[in-house]
Parts: structure tokens; sequence; C-alpha cells
């Protein structure tokens, strides 16, 4: 088969930290080749260098047979190279035609613009991919899965030999991955080659035809088929083979940390009821729907119930009307979206950190010392383990992974008693997710209670002791993880029915 | 156009008609062509500037020196020709130096954007008063009150008049056709140029379109080339209809200028800058401060109702932002 990239034992560096470490990959004509790898570990300088934007330190980039040392982003399209970027790099106030064919008019130098011409061609461009939308249209009015498909047409009308897809299945329903899946697929058969970047590995399984494998900026497994297990894969991006590991059982016995009495919220949950015991890890599971998100914001406050009762250590404290409540008992909350949520993306590190407990360091005069300040952050980052930590750095700069675990540590600086985690891992690589994990139980084993809220049930497993079904807003049934396998636990939430006869 | 009816454009129009209207019933004057005719010559300058600062406000970025551009180039160009003697020069020599001037002068700005990548907010509030100083302090600060010849005739030149009841005479300056025909200029220019085409993409979003192999840099340069000389078209209409030539008297009034832009579609995500909303925007305003009068408001409530009215078209504007966002979380 014919080569359309290769890449021979390149090396990157920025300003003496590497990036790329002798990184090999080849694309054939017509694959769908899927590159896996931890957020952090290089495939992004990659794919800039591959179209143009950074330039490679050492090694050779053969791209259709002709060896580049220095390839611009003009030679890298005029190659028939794409590339679909997370942020789709359209113009929202321009039509889906004019977005499609804007490469087109700056490569050919035209000075006229033919808006006719322009329509038709579009049109043409969409039937390519069999995706139907009018092309009059403003971006700006489209949701993201149609934004992709602009981005993809406008790919296919450069006549891409190659379309680079970074994190493309991030932002998208189920349904819509689907389609794009037949996208990609019809893309093949059309003779292009797509090289798609994830790390979502189910998705691996599905779409590709080869796999390569990158750690630490290079490659560290490649293959021409689809082979490769899933436990395999984890153990290529990580270098660790995950243990099935379970949580320690806990006794639960004495007055329950905290106690929930028959929970309402119209439309959202009905007739909640639980207990949690100190250092117990407590999951809720479910389908989307099923109320457990709602519960937990309920919980602490966010979006209050309607009736019920709270009982902390025993004591009754009525219900959980504001977020202010749920902190004077203690009560942390890490929130599912952390970008809107949970921090303040332009800010350092540190200063997120202790954006929770900043009130406390009020010295005389309610100032702030900033030796205190200063101490508090070390103290509070050391807690927990962030790679390329720098301290002073905004929490934008750091991967989703370690976003998270920039939450987690606000949190833990407060010395919570009780913690809601609200899908914790979501958007989170495998590594970075069994980080979290161990910094959960490790936090159960000091003492503090944890609810984690969890649609990800292999998680769920791993992580929690007990763990509560909701369906349709009530608790359908409560298990020990003990008792239960994965396998078990995924049926009776999918298809209930199954685990009836079962039993 | 049907896609640019539908739109912001329309909802000036209504707003245009609901006003004049019910100035209307106030005092009938307001509805007369005659009224017609003094605002359309009362907007001629505005509607020359608020072009300039349309083009800059596409490329992504609000100028703030177009009226100290075009007030330099209008003086120095002015005060030029009358101490040389050359009062007979012909008018389409005055108006290439302002050109030249307005240019020059607006490229300074590019230079400091583009080059050192500032942003254009920032320069421009710089060089505004950087303008405006230099012309006081080095060029004059007296009133030139005896144009060359051909601005002169050019302050009286009428295409068409009208003669009320009360025998006085309205007409409809020459420059009034001389502006909508620059406004569909630009309207060619931004529609079916590339260049036009490429100002837009850069406005939108600067890193997409250097992904998409948008030559930034070019663009820009030939956008501010164009807005600058805009500029000093616009400050030789401002000294011609005065009929004299005042340094800096303008500098102050551009946000005036840039709430016709914004009126205009300026803000909008999905226009950036719309050639005929920037017109009927001109209008509204023109109409509310000229009409005001007519009507007995005292003037220090014009600048109220004129902000209400930006105010209310501003947040029209969002508000049809608002709702298409709230399509899109549905969605998806």
């Amino acid at each position: 088969m014919k080569k359309i990239v290769e890449l021979k034992n390149v090396v990157k560096t920025f300003s003496g930290a590497v990036a790329l470490d002798g990184m090999n990959l080849t694309i054939y004509e017509r694959e769908i080749r899927c590159l896996i790898g931890e957020n952090g570990c290089g495939k992004s300088t990659m794919i800039k260098g591959i179209s143009g934007y950074h330039k490679f330190d050492s090694g050779e980039l053969i791209i259709n047979g002709k060896h580049y040392q220095n390839i611009t982003p003009r030679e890298a399209m005029d190659e028939g190279i794409q590339v679909i970027y997370q942020d789709f790099a359209l113009f929202p106030n321009m039509t889906v035609a004019e977005n499609i064919m804007m490469i087109d008019s700056t490569t050919q130098n035209r000075r006229l613009v033919n808006w006719k011409k322009m329509k038709e061609e579009a049109r043409r461009t969409l039937e390519r991919i069999k995706f139907d939308i009018d092309v009059d249209k403003y971006v700006a009015d489209l949701n993201v899965a149609e934004k992709q498909m602009v981005a993809i047409s406008r790919a296919i009308a450069q006549e891409a030999k190659l379309l680079i897809m970074d994190e493309p299945t991030s932002a998208l329903t189920n349904a819509e991955v689907e389609k794009l899946f037949d996208v990609v697929r019809e893309l093949k058969k059309n003779g292009v080659s797509v090289l798609f970047v994830t790390h979502k590995l189910d998705e691996v399984i599905r779409v590709s035809d080869s796999i390569t494998v990158m750690r630490n900026g290079k490659n560290v497994y490649e293959s021409n088929e689809n082979t490769l297990s899933k436990e395999d894969m984890i153990y290529y991006m990580t270098g660790k083979r995950l243990s099935e590991q379970r949580s320690e059982d806990v006794k639960r016995e004495g007055v329950p940390v905290l106690e929930v009495r028959n929970y309402n919220l119209d439309g959202a949950f009905k007739n909640v009821n639980f207990s949690l015991y100190k250092g117990e890890i407590l999951g809720i599971s479910g389908l989307m729907g099923c109320g457990k998100d709602r519960l937990a914001k309920a919980l602490f406050g966010i979006e209050p119930a309607s009736s019920g009762e709270v009982l902390i250590n025993g004591k009754p404290i009525g219900l959980i009307r504001r977020v202010q409540d749920a902190l004077d008992h203690n009560i942390g909350y890490v929130p599912e979206d952390r970008l809107t949520e949970g921090l303040h993306m332009d800010h350092t590190i540190a200063d997120n950190a202790i954006a929770r407990i900043i009130k406390q360091l009020r010295g005389k005069y309610s100032l702030l010392s900033k030796e205190v300040v200063r101490d508090k952050q070390d103290e509070t980052l050391s807690m927990v383990r962030i790679t390329g930590l720098r301290r002073d750095n905004p929490v934008r700069t750091l991967s989703g992974g370690n976003q998270q675990k920039v939450v987690l540590v606000k949190w833990l600086a407060a010395n919570p008693d009780i913690l809601i985690l609200n899908a914790p891992t979501v958007g989170v690589d495998v590594g970075a997710k069994s980080e979290i994990h161990d910094i959960v139980r490790d936090l159960a084993k000091r003492g503090v209670s944890t609810i984690v809220i969890s649609d990800d049930i292999p998680e769920v497993v791993q992580v929690c002791q007990r763990v509560l079904i909701m369906e349709n807003g009530e608790i359908a049934s409560e298990h020990l993880v003990k008792d239960i396998t994965i396998e078990q636990l995924e049926a009776m939430i999918s298809g209930k029915n199954k685990m009836v006869d079962a039993q | 156009m049907k896609k640019l009816l539908k739109s912001n454009e329309l909802v000036l129009v209504g707003i245009i008609l609901i006003l004049w209207v019910a100035f209307g019933l106030v005092n009938p004057n307001i509805l007369s062509i005659s009224n017609v005719f003094s605002i359309t010559r009362a907007s001629i300058v505005t509607a020359t500037f608020a072009l300039a600062a349309m083009l800059v406000m596409i490329v992504g970025g609000v100028d703030i020196s177009f009226l100290a551009i075009g007030s330099f180039a209008m003086y120095v160009v002015v005060k030029y020709f009358v101490e040389m003697q050359l009062l007979g020069a012909s008018m389409a020599v005055i108006f290439l130096a302002a050109i030249a001037v307005g240019i020059v002068l607006h490229l300074i700005n590019w230079f400091f954007i583009d080059r050192l990548s500032l942003p254009i907010f920032i320069v421009t509030v710089g060089t505004q008063s950087l303008y405006k100083g230099y012309l006081l302090a080095f060029v004059g600060t007296s009133y030139i009150t005896r144009l060359p010849d051909s601005l002169r005739a050019l302050a009286t030149r009428y295409v068409a008049s009208v003669t009320d009841q009360n025998g006085i005479t309205y007409n409809l300056h020459i420059l009034v056709l001389v502006v909508a025909v620059m406004y569909v200029l630009v309207h060619l220019l931004l529609t079916y140029t590339t260049l036009g085409r490429h100002a837009y993409a850069i406005g939108a979003d600067a890193t997409a379109a250097k992904r998409a192999g948008i030559n930034i840099s070019k663009t820009r340069f030939l956008i501010f080339v164009i807005a600058g000389a805009i500029a000093g078209i616009a400050g030789m209409f401002h000294g011609t209809l005065n009929r004299t030539a005042v340094p800096a008297d303008i500098v102050g009034g551009e946000l005036a200028v840039i709430a016709a832009v914004f009126l205009g579609g300026g803000a909008s995500k999905r226009a950036r800058g719309s050639v005929l909303g920037t017109a009927l925007g001109v209008f509204l305003l023109a109409l509310i401060s000229n009409n005001l009068i007519l009507l007995g408001i005292p003037s220090y409530w014009q600048q109220a109702v004129t902000g209400t009215i930006i105010i209310i078209g501003i947040v029209l504007q969002s508000l049809r932002g608002a709702t298409q966002l709230g399509k899109k979380g549905a969605s998806s």
C-alpha cells in the first residue's frame, strides 16, 4: 500500500522540554488509523508538525514520497493534509457555503467571489459525505455536530488525502458519534485516509483499521491491524497494568455521617432515603435522566429539594436549601462541568487550590499575608501529584485530568467531612482517572465520607463500596460492590429484565 | 439581499419607521421631503466616517482615531493649499491630497497593530490623541475661513430642491449622492471580492483565518488603506460643508459614529459590520438628533434619548443572538 505520511525518529523540544522523542508513524492510503495516548504525550505537537505549524528539531518527515525539512502550512495543505481542530476553526459570521469554500478561494488566489458557483460547489461537497444542510445557514446558528460536518466538508473540498481529526468526539452525543463514524467510513471509501486522535478506547476498537499508541513523545505500539485489547491499550498508554483494584469494604455501624430521609424534588427525584457512614464511598448510578445528577445538586443546595430531611451525625438539619448550608456542615462538591462550575481557568493553579479556604487565611485586620497564602498553597498542592505542575501557571494550561485534580485539591484544602463527586472523571484520560481514584480511596481511609455520582460502571465498581441505582427519580436497588460484578451492574442499569430473570 | 433584510436591518427599518411616524404625529413637518433633505445633509459627514469605522470593525477591532485622521488630513491639506496661494486648485487634487494623508496616518495604526501585534482599540486611543496633538502643536490652531474655490463651490452644489409653503427652499446636497455611491462601492467590495470576505474572516477568528491560508497582514493593510482614504474624504466633506477649516473640532465625537456602526450590526456575531446596517444606523441617530429639536424637546434630553435607542438596538441584537444560543444548547 502507498504511504501518505511517514515520520521517522522525529524529535521536538520546547525550551528544553521534550515533546517528541523519536516518534515514528506511518499512515497508508485509505486507512483509518487511530492515534491514542494520554493528554500531554505529544499528540498535538506531532499534528502541528505534520501540518506545518511546528518545525521538528530532527528526524524525517516524508509526505507522498517527498522529503520535507521545514514544511509550511500551505505546503501541507497542497499535499492534501487537512486538520480538523477541536474548535473547528470556522467563521461564525459566514454561511455554511462560504466556510466550506474559504480555503479554496485563498489557495487559488481569486479576487472576486462568485456566490452562485460557491454554493453549488459547497452542496456538491456536502453530498460527498451525505450530509444534508442548508448552505445559506450561518455557522453561528449550527450545533457542534453540524459545525464538525462543515469543517470536514471544508477539508474534503481541498481534495484532502489525509484528514487529521483531533479528539473529534469530545463534544458529541452518542448518536452524533455514530454519524461521524459513518462519515469517516464514507471518506475512506472515497480514498481519504483518516488519522483519528482520541483517548476514548471504545471508539478506537469500533472505528480503526490500524492503531498507533503514543507515550512520552514516541510510538510505543504500532500495528496495521485493529487487534489490540482495551487492557493492552491502557498498558501501552500508561506503561502500567491497571489492576482491577477495588476499595476495601468498611464497617457501617453507629450513627451515619449523613442520612437523607424522604428527599423529594418534583420532576427530578422522589422519596430518596439513604445513609452514608464514616469513611465510606457510596456510588449513585443510573441512566441519563434518572435523577442522580439533580440529587447531587440538591444535596449541595445548588438546586434544593422541595421536601425531606437531612441528618448530619444524627442531628436533623432540615433541608439543605442553599450552598452555604452545605458548606456550614462541611460538605464539599466537585461539579461535573469543571470549566464553568469548578475552576477559575485564567487564575493560577496555586490560587485555585486555596480558593475555598481563602477566608480562613485572613490575619490581622482581615488582610492576607503573602507568606501564609504561599505556604498554604504549597501544602495544598502537595496533596496530589500533578504532572507538569507550575504553581503560577493558569489552570487553563493543564490537561483535563490535571484540572480535575486541582478541583479535588481545592476541596481537600477545606478538609470536608462529606465529599460529593459528580461525574469525577468525565473527559479525563485513563492514567489521570486511576490517579483520581487513588486520591478518593486515600481520602476515605482518612475518614472522609464520599458520594460518587457516576454512570461509568467500572469506575463505580473500582472506587465504591456500596452503590445505589436510581431509576425514574427513585432508588431502585442497593448493592454491596464486593458481591457484584461490572457485568451484573451494567445489566441492571441498562436491561433490568435480565437481572430479574436471573434472580 | 433577502438574507440581509431578514436580520438586524429589518429591525432598524422598523424602529426608524415607528419613530418617524411618532414624530410626525406630533409635528407633521417632520414627514416632509424638506426634512428628509436636511437629515441627509446632516448625516453626510457621520455617514462617511461610519464607513471608515465599520471597515476596521470588520477586521476585528474598534477604531477610535478616524475623526482625528479625517481632521488632520483636512486641515493640513486646506492649510497647504491656502498658504501656498493655490486657491484655484482642482477639487480632485485637493481630495487626493487628503486621501493620501488619511492613508499614511491609518497605516501608522496598521504598523503598530500588525507588526507589533497590539490591539486596534488601544493603538487608536493613543494615535487619536497623538494626531490631534501634533495637528494643534505643529500645524496650527487658527480657523481658515477662506477655503479653496472648488470647495466653496462644492459646499452649495445641489441636485434637487424643494420649496415649502413658507417660501423656504430645501436642497438635496450632491454629497448625499456621493456618499451613497461610496456605500454601494464598499458593499460590493465586501460582498464580492475575496479581500472583503477575508476581512470578515479575520474579524471573526484570526487564528482560523491564518489556518485557512489567509494573509492577515496584507488583508488588514488593504483595509486600513481604504479606511484611511475614506476618513480623509470624510474630513474634507466636513470642512467643505462647514465652509471653514477648524483643526480637530470633531475629535471627541467618535463614540456617536461607533454607536451607529454598532446599531447597524457591527457588534453582532453574525454580521460584524454590514453596509446597509451602518447606513440605517447613521440615519436613525440623525433622525433622532435632528428632530427632537423640532419636537421642542430640550437639548439635554437628546443624549438620553439617543442613548436609550442605542441600548434598545443593541439589546435587540443580543436577544436574537441569545435565542440562537438557546437553540444550540438544546440540540447538543
